[in-house]
């Protein structure tokens, strides 16, 4: 959830100030060059020139930790398979091409603003509109979307707290369902929000 | 707007839900501008399915709504959504964006402002609320007495007619609940504000609406109304332990 929203770290590094179209470009093209880095010795300065974007833009270690480590786990157990299908030095690279991008597109998170963003998709989703599609309409979309991870978080959390206080600790239906009906009330309001906020007229 | 018209008229307003239950059954109210009205009742008296048709979320079955002039039908929708503010009871339903500048300026935007016009909006509401320092934050990561005011923010910013309240003070702590109410009191808008809070009615509002089984049942001064031991017995209306009201303060 963290990786989501409120990852944003505010700041005036050059890397803040990047445009967030120019980010997301130079997100994909390095990300392609790391699948294309075959040495090891490579791959050993791509982790320097990453931990130094890290160093400019000055959001610290924890929330640079944050981004990382939700895929520690996957990435011990990327580097056993390939161990077994490789060898070292194959599991090591591989290993390290995708913590490295995840590293990469976690900087792009943490030095841009959603709006920033939403506002770069909403024009490259103006094509969308000769589809029938308001790019407005998707881009809102992509918004609602991120804000209702925390919410909906939040209301998991109460509904695990619920079922504990009555000394259920794992039911699914006793979670699924007042999940799901919660979820359900807050798409309602939601919707009379957004009408009462004049969307649709 | 024609500035001689009432914030609010409503009249003879009946409402079924499409299951058959009858929730209003021919409600009249005026509210001129400026007033601050408590609208209070017991559960299930039709209270919130009157806010509801006050800005079209539902539409009458019989009888009128008018907000400054202007009938509620179809084609005045969003003329009408500009000028009758809802703030929802659960501050959750009603931020939906990543930031509360977004938030604030969601229904402003819609209504076609945009740039230097558009953030003026967007910082006056929130001045007026005291949420500015709050302008870039993700709204989830407030209390939820500053969420409950950057809904109040949300609203404001579109410069309505009338702002109703669903439960305003409900789950506030003291603290903030008395800062509501100032917040409230120092604002130059016609209120309309639905509470059990029976206190925070009396504070703020010189004038309450009893509504009951679909009609209203009493209309009057706050400190009249709640000073009738009867007429609140009849509705299910109780004081808080200790709080008596004399029909004639001093």
């Amino acid at each position: 959830m963290k990786g989501l929203t409120g990852a944003y770290v505010p700041g005036g590094s050059p890397l803040h100030r990047l445009p967030a179209g120019v980010k997301l470009a130079g997100l994909a093209v390095c990300c392609t060059a790391l699948l294309l880095l075959r040495p090891p010795a490579a791959l050993a300065v791509a982790a320097v020139v990453v931990a130094a974007l890290y160093a400019v833009s000055g959001v610290g270690v924890t929330a640079a930790w944050a981004q990382v480590r939700p895929v520690r786990w996957f990435a011990l157990a990327l580097f056993g398979v390939q161990l077994v299908v490789a060898d070292l030095s194959g599991a090591v690279s591989s290993t390290l091409r995708v913590v490295l991008a995840i590293a990469l597109a976690g900087l792009v998170t943490l030095t841009t603003r959603t709006a920033d963003l939403m506002a770069f998709l909403e024009r490259c989703l103006a094509p969308a509109r000769f589809a029938g599609l308001d790019p407005y309409r998707l881009s809102l979309l992509l918004s609602l979307t991120l804000r209702s991870v925390p919410v909906v978080a939040e209301l998991a959390t109460r509904v695990r707290e619920a079922q504990r206080a009555r000394g259920v600790e794992r039911s699914p239906r006793a979670f699924a369902v007042p999940l799901v009906v919660g979820a359900l009330r807050h798409a309602d309001a939601l919707g009379e929000a957004l009408a009462a906020r004049g969307l649709d007229d | 707007m024609t500035s001689g018209s009432p914030s609010l008229v409503v009249s003879r307003l009946a409402y079924a839900y499409p299951d058959g239950t009858q929730a209003l059954y021919g409600v009249d109210l005026t509210i001129r501008r400026g007033e601050r009205v408590a609208l209070l009742g017991p559960n299930g008296a039709g209270k919130t399915t009157l806010v509801m048709h006050l800005n079209g979320i539902l539409t009458a079955g019989h009888g009128t709504v008018e907000v400054g002039g202007l009938p509620v039908r179809a084609g005045t929708l969003p003329e009408i959504r500009r000028r009758v503010g809802l703030v929802f009871q659960d501050p959750d339903d009603q931020l939906f964006m990543p930031t509360v500048r977004e938030d604030v300026a969601f229904g402003p935007a819609n209504l076609g402002l945009r740039g230097a016009e558009l953030d003026r909006r967007v910082r006056d509401a929130l001045e007026r609320v005291g949420m500015l320092d709050a302008l870039d934050r993700p709204p989830h990561h407030l209390s939820f007495g500053q969420r409950r005011r950057v809904a109040v923010a949300t609203v404001l910013a579109m410069e309505p007619e009338i702002l109703v309240l669903d439960e305003p003070s409900s789950n506030l702590d003291p603290a903030s609940r008395r800062e509501l109410a100032e917040i409230l009191r120092s604002l130059d808008v016609t209120v309309l504000m639905v509470t059990h809070d029976l206190p925070y009615a009396l504070e703020l509002c010189e004038r309450s609406l009893v509504m009951s089984e679909g009609v209203i049942a009493a209309d009057g001064p706050t400190r009249t109304l709640l000073a009738d031991e009867r007429l609140l017995a009849e509705h299910r209306l109780e004081l808080p332990y200790g709080f008596a009201v004399p029909a004639h303060p001093g």
